[in-house]
C-alpha cells in the first residue's frame, strides 16, 4: 500500500524494495502488544526471562559479522561489541519475523544504540521501526532516536529522511481499505485457530486450545509438527486474546450497526516493563467488531476455558447492553409493512377526527370541551397506531401465540425447556462432548442467537451452511440429504431475491416512496427466511439432540439435577400459584 | 444451588458420562498394551442403518440391563411414537413426490393433519389408531410403500403400523420388541459394559453410521480389542440417508475397506456381520438382485444362499492388509432375539479364542 520510495537514495541495494502493506504494521504491532495485554500468557512458550531481552541492545546479522563490512566498519563493530553492547543478538533471515518483532519492541522502547542489517532485511526493519506505533509523536520519537542515529551513523542511508512516514492523514483517507485488510487478518487468525481445533478434534486430543502443547502434538499430526505453523498458531491465539480484550475495552461499540463515525482517542497502554506507549485503536476496533458480528470468534469463544475472561457468558453480557431490543419494543421495525391497509384506514379516520376537534374549539362550553378532549385522545391513539402501534401490538400478540403453541410439542419442549437451565446446558454440553456429538448443541446455540436477532441475512445463512451442513464442515451435523438440499434451495432463493430486489432498487431509486418500502421490506424478509430455515433444520437437530438426551437421562447426574429442579419449581409454585400448571407441564 | 459434578462411573449397564477412550491411556496406547486387562472393548461399526444399535439393544436385553426394565422403556414412548409419525409423514410425502394420490377422502384429511399439526402427544388418543391404520391400508399409501426404495423409509414401518392399537393408548408401555424394532439414529458414540464371566467385562461401543458420525470413530480405534462390522444385506436397492443418490452398498464397501485395512486393526479379530437376513430374503423374492450386481449370475438371483455368498466375496475382496484368518463372516437377523443371541455368542467365542491365541 505504501511504497517506500526514493530507492535511488539508498546505497548498496540492488534488489527493488518491497511493497509495504499497511497491515503488516498492525500485525507486528499487535504481535508485540498481545503478550503484554494478556498478562500471564507466555509468548511462544518461550521460557527465557524477560530480562534477557532487555539486555539485547545490539542486533547484527551474519552478513556483517562475516567480514562483509568495510574495514572501517569492522573496527567499529569490534569496539561496540565490548564497550556499548551488553550482549549481541544474532539475527538473519531464518529467525527474522518473530525475533524482529521482539526486538523491534525493544528497539522502540529501549532505543538501542545500533542496528546492523543486511539490505534484504532493511524493508522489514524499516516497516517495523517506522510503523510499530501509529501515534505520531511516538513515531517521530522512534525515528529520531533510533533510525536517524543508528542508520545514519553507518551510512546505510544517505540521509534519514530518505524513507517516508505513513502519515496520519493517509490513514484516515484510506480507512475502508485498512479496515478491510485488518478484517482479513483477523479472520485469518480465527481460521487458523479453527484449523488447529479441527485437528485436535480429529486426533482426539481434547477440545480446548488451552490443552495444546507443542511437544505433545508433534507426535500426532504432521501439520502440528511444523514449528513455524505452531508459532503462527500461538501468535494467532495471542492476537485473538488481544482482539477480544480490546473489544471489551470498547464494548459499547460491539453492537452498533453503523461504522464508527469518529476516530477514537489514542489510548495509553502499560507494558510489562512499565513503559508506556500510546496508539490509536480505531481501525483495529472497527475491524474486530465487524468480525465479531459475523461470528468469526464463535468457535474460539465457545471453547475457551470457563475460567477465561472471554467465554460466552461474558460475551452475552456485552450483548445485554444493546439498546436494539428496547427500541423494538416501542416501535417495530416492520411498520408500514404488514398492516398498511389497516394503517391507511386509520389515517383516513384520523383526518376525519380532526373535524370534531376543530369544531369543538369554536366555543368554550362544556359539551364542546368534552368533544374536543375525547377526539384529541382518539387522535393520539390513532397516531400511535400509525407510527408503528399496530405492528407492535400484532407482533406481541403473535409472539404470545407462538409461546402458547410451543407447549404443544411436548417431547421437543421438554428438552428445549431444560436447555434454558444453565446448569442443564452445561451438563448436556459435557455429555455431548464425551459422546462426540458436540456439533448439535453448537448448532443449536447458533440458531438461538439467530432467533434472538429475529432475522437472518444471506451471509448468516451461508455461514450456517458452511459450518454445519456441508461434508467439509468442521461441525457437520447428521442431516438427511433432503434437508441439506432444501437448505441449499432456500439459500439460493434468498440470494436470488436479494439480487433482484437490489436491481429494482436501483431502477426505482427516483421514487422515494418505493425505496422506502424496499428498505423496510428487507427485515421482514429476513424474519420470514429465519422461520423457514428454523422449520427446516430445527426438528431434525432436536431429534439428534434427543438421542443424546435419551442416554443422558439414565445417568445419576441427570437424576440429581432433575430432583433439584423439581424442588426449585415447587418452591416457586408456592410463591406463584399461577405459574404452577405451566411448570408441571414442563 | 447444588453444583453438579460430572464424573465417570462404572456401574454395569449404565451409560457413562465419560466415554473418552483416552482416559485410560492418555498417550493413545495400542491394543497390545491393553492385553492383560480384564476389559474387552468391542467396536460396533458399519454405515448408517446397518443395525448396530439394534444389536446393541439386543445385547443389553440378554444381559438383563437397560431396556430390560420397564422404567427404561417408558422413557422411550416418545421415540416409538415419533417413529410412527415420521413413517407416516415420509409415506404421505412420498405419495406427493411419486405422484400417487391417496384414494380415500378421509385418509387425505388424516394425511393433511399428519403433515401439519400432529404430534406425539396426540397419539395417546385411541381414535388415532384407527385413522392411521386406515391411512396405512389406503391403496395409494400401499403403492408408495411398494416403491419405498425411491425414498427414505425405516424398516420398522410395517411393524409399527400393524401395532398401532397398542401404541395409540394412554396406557402404552413399549415392549422390548417395540424398542428393538424402533429406528433411532445414533448420534455420537456411546458405550456400555457387561459382565461376561471369568471376571471379564465386555465393553460394547455403539457408534453413529452416517458420514459425519464416522469422523468420530477414530477416537476409539486405539483402544479396541475386536471389531464387529455390520452391513445390511437388504440395502442393495437403497440410497444413502445423508446423500440421496449414492448407493448404500458402495458406501458400505468403502467404509469396510477403510476400517478393515486400517493399520490399527491388523492384530485385532474382525467380524463381518451381514445383517437383516430376514428382510433380504423377503426382498429378493420380489426384487431383482442381479439388476444391481452385473457380475452376478441371473439364474441364481432367487437363491438367498448364492446371493449372500456373492456379497461375502464382494466384501472379502476389499481386504488387502488384514490377515484373513482373523476375519470371521456371519449372517444375522438382529431383530430376531434368539438369532442375535446365538450369533453374538459365536462372535464372543471367536474374539475370546483369537485373544487366547495371541
Amino acid at each position: 500500500m505504501h511504497v517506500i520510495d526514493k530507492q535511488s537514495q539508498l546505497r548498496d541495494i540492488s534488489q527493488p524494495f518491497t511493497v509495504v502493506s499497511i497491515r503488516k504494521y498492525y500485525t507486528s504491532f499487535v504481535n508485540h502488544l498481545a503478550p503484554i495485554m494478556t498478562s500471564g500468557v507466555e509468548f511462544l512458550s518461550d521460557s527465557r526471562p524477560l530480562q534477557e531481552y532487555f539486555n539485547v541492545y545490539c542486533v547484527y546479522t551474519s552478513v556483517f559479522s562475516s567480514g562483509n563490512l568495510a574495514p572501517n566498519d569492522n573496527s567499529i563493530l569490534s569496539n561496540l561489541n565490548s564497550s556499548i553492547c551488553s550482549s549481541i543478538n544474532h539475527l538473519d533471515d531464518s529467525n527474522m519475523p518473530i525475533d524482529a518483532a521482539h526486538n523491534s519492541y525493544l528497539v522502540l522502547n529501549q532505543e538501542p544504540s545500533i542496528i546492523f542489517s543486511p539490505n534484504s532485511l532493511l524493508p522489514l526493519w524499516s516497516i517495523i521501526l517506522k510503523n510499530a506505533m501509529v501515534d505520531q509523536t511516538m513515531r517521530y520519537k522512534v525515528w529520531n532516536y533510533s533510525i536517524s542515529e543508528t542508520f545514519t551513523m553507518y551510512a546505510l542511508y544517505d540521509k534519514a529522511t530518505s524513507m517516508e512516514y505513513v502519515l496520519d492523514s493517509d490513514l484516515v483517507s484510506n480507512r475502508e481499505g485498512i479496515v478491510k485488510e485488518l478484517e482479513e487478518e483477523i479472520w485469518n487468525d480465527c481460521k487458523l485457530f479453527e484449523r488447529v481445533y479441527e485437528i485436535q478434534m480429529r486426533e482426539g486430543l481434547g477440545l480446548g486450545f488451552s490443552s495444546i502443547s507443542i511437544s505433545e502434538n508433534r507426535i500426532c499430526n504432521e501439520t502440528l509438527q511444523n514449528s513455524t505453523f505452531m508459532e503462527e498458531y500461538h501468535q494467532a491465539i495471542l492476537r485473538i486474546d488481544l482482539y477480544l480484550n480490546l473489544m471489551l475495552n470498547y464494548s459499547n461499540l460491539v453492537n452498533t450497526t453503523g461504522s464508527l463515525t469518529q476516530m477514537l482517542p489514542s489510548s495509553t497502554f502499560y507494558f510489562m516493563d512499565n513503559l508506556i506507549a500510546t496508539f490509536n485503536p480505531t481501525f483495529l476496533v472497527e475491524a474486530i467488531r465487524n468480525v465479531l458480528q459475523n461470528g468469526g470468534f464463535n468457535t474460539y469463544l465457545s471453547y475457551s476455558k470457563p475460567s477465561s475472561n472471554y467465554d460466552m457468558e461474558y460475551f452475552s453480557m456485552l450483548q445485554k447492553s444493546d439498546l436494539k431490543p428496547v427500541s423494538q419494543l416501542m416501535i417495530h421495525p416492520n411498520c408500514f409493512c404488514y398492516y398498511n391497509l389497516i394503517d391507511l384506514f386509520i389515517m383516513i379516520l384520523m383526518m376525519g377526527s380532526v373535524i370534531p376537534i376543530i369544531v369543538g374549539s369554536v366555543e368554550d362550553g362544556t359539551p364542546y370541551f368534552i368533544v374536543r378532549k375525547v377526539f384529541t385522545v382518539v387522535f393520539f391513539v390513532m397516531f400511535y397506531a400509525i407510527i408503528g402501534g399496530t405492528v407492535t401490538i400484532a407482533h406481541w400478540i403473535n409472539k404470545f401465540r407462538r409461546l402458547k403453541s410451543k407447549y404443544r410439542n411436548a417431547q421437543v419442549t421438554t428438552l428445549e425447556s431444560f436447555l434454558e437451565d444453565q446448569q442443564f446446558r452445561e451438563m448436556f454440553r459435557t455429555y455431548s462432548k464425551n459422546e462426540f456429538s458436540l456439533e448439535n448443541i453448537i448448532m443449536y446455540e447458533e440458531l438461538e442467537k439467530l432467533k434472538k436477532n429475529n432475522k437472518v441475512t444471506p451471509q448468516e445463512l451461508k455461514s450456517l451452511q458452511e459450518k454445519f451442513l456441508l461434508s467439509s464442515s468442521v461441525h457437520e451435523v447428521n442431516y438427511p440429504s433432503a434437508v441439506k438440499k432444501n437448505f441449499q434451495e432456500l439459500l439460493d432463493s434468498y440470494k436470488d431475491e436479494d439480487v433482484s430486489s437490489n436491481d429494482s432498487d436501483s431502477t426505482t431509486q427516483t421514487k422515494s416512496s418505493n425505496s422506502l418500502k424496499q428498505s423496510t421490506g428487507l427485515p421482514k424478509k429476513g424474519t420470514v427466511m429465519l422461520e423457514k430455515m428454523l422449520e427446516l433444520v430445527m426438528p431434525e437437530l432436536l431429534k439428534n439432540m434427543f438421542d443424546t438426551f435419551s442416554r443422558l437421562k439414565t445417568t445419576p447426574e441427570f437424576g440429581h439435577w432433575f430432583e433439584m429442579k423439581q424442588i426449585q419449581t415447587t418452591e416457586l409454585g408456592e410463591e406463584q400459584h399461577q405459574e404452577q400448571p405451566k411448570d408441571e407441564k414442563v | 444451588m447444588g453444583n453438579i459434578v460430572v464424573s465417570p462411573h462404572d456401574k454395569e449397564g449404565q451409560h457413562h458420562m465419560m466415554a473418552t477412550p483416552t482416559s485410560n491411556n492418555p498417550n493413545g496406547g495400542s491394543a497390545a498394551t491393553a492385553k492383560n486387562k480384564s476389559e474387552i472393548t468391542v467396536l460396533l461399526l458399519g454405515a448408517g442403518e446397518s443395525g448396530k444399535s439394534t444389536l446393541f439393544k439386543q445385547v443389553q436385553f440378554f444381559h438383563g440391563v437397560g431396556i430390560t426394565h420397564d422404567q427404561e422403556r417408558i422413557e422411550l414412548i416418545e421415540i416409538v411414537r415419533l417413529n410412527v409419525l415420521e413413517n407416516a409423514k415420509n409415506l404421505v410425502a412420498a405419495t406427493q413426490h411419486l405422484n400417487i394420490p391417496i384414494e380415500q377422502p378421509e385418509n387425505r384429511e388424516t394425511a393433511k393433519l399428519i403433515i401439519n399439526s400432529l404430534n406425539t402427544n396426540d397419539l395417546e388418543d385411541p381414535s388415532w389408531s384407527k385413522r392411521l391404520y386406515s391411512l396405512w391400508k389406503d391403496a395409494g399409501i400401499q403403492k408408495a410403500y411398494e416403491n419405498r426404495e425411491k425414498f427414505q423409509l425405516y424398516d420398522s414401518t410395517e411393524y409399527l403400523f400393524e401395532n398401532l392399537d397398542r401404541i395409540c393408548s394412554d396406557k402404552y408401555v413399549p415392549t422390548v420388541v417395540d424398542v428393538i424394532r424402533t429406528r433411532t439414529k445414533t448420534i455420537g458414540i456411546t458405550d456400555m459394559k457387561f459382565d461376561v464371566g471369568d471376571g471379564k467385562q465386555l465393553r460394547l461401543v455403539d457408534v453413529g453410521g452416517q458420514r459425519n458420525e464416522r469422523r468420530k470413530w477414530i477416537h476409539f480405534f486405539n483402544t479396541v480389542d475386536a471389531v464387529v462390522f455390520l452391513t445390511s444385506l437388504s440395502e442393495f436397492d437403497l440410497n444413502l440417508y445423508e446423500d440421496n443418490g449414492y448407493w448404500r452398498v458402495k458406501e458400505s464397501l468403502r467404509v469396510f475397506n477403510e476400517v478393515v485395512n486400517n493399520a490399527l486393526f491388523y492384530k485385532v479379530p474382525f467380524v463381518l456381520l451381514f445383517n437383516k437376513r430376514d428382510l433380504f430374503e423377503k426382498k429378493i423374492a420380489t426384487k431383482s438382485f442381479s439388476k444391481y450386481f452385473s457380475g452376478f449370475n441371473e439364474a441364481e438371483e432367487k437363491n438367498p444362499v448364492a446371493c449372500i455368498e456373492y456379497m461375502t466375496k464382494l466384501f472379502l475382496n476389499e481386504i488387502t492388509e488384514h490377515p484373513l484368518d482373523t476375519v470371521s463372516v456371519k449372517t444375522l437377523s438382529a431383530i430376531d432375539h434368539d438369532n442375535s443371541k446365538q450369533v453374538f455368542e459365536e462372535v464372543k467365542q471367536f474374539i475370546m479364542t483369537q485373544q487366547h491365541r495371541e
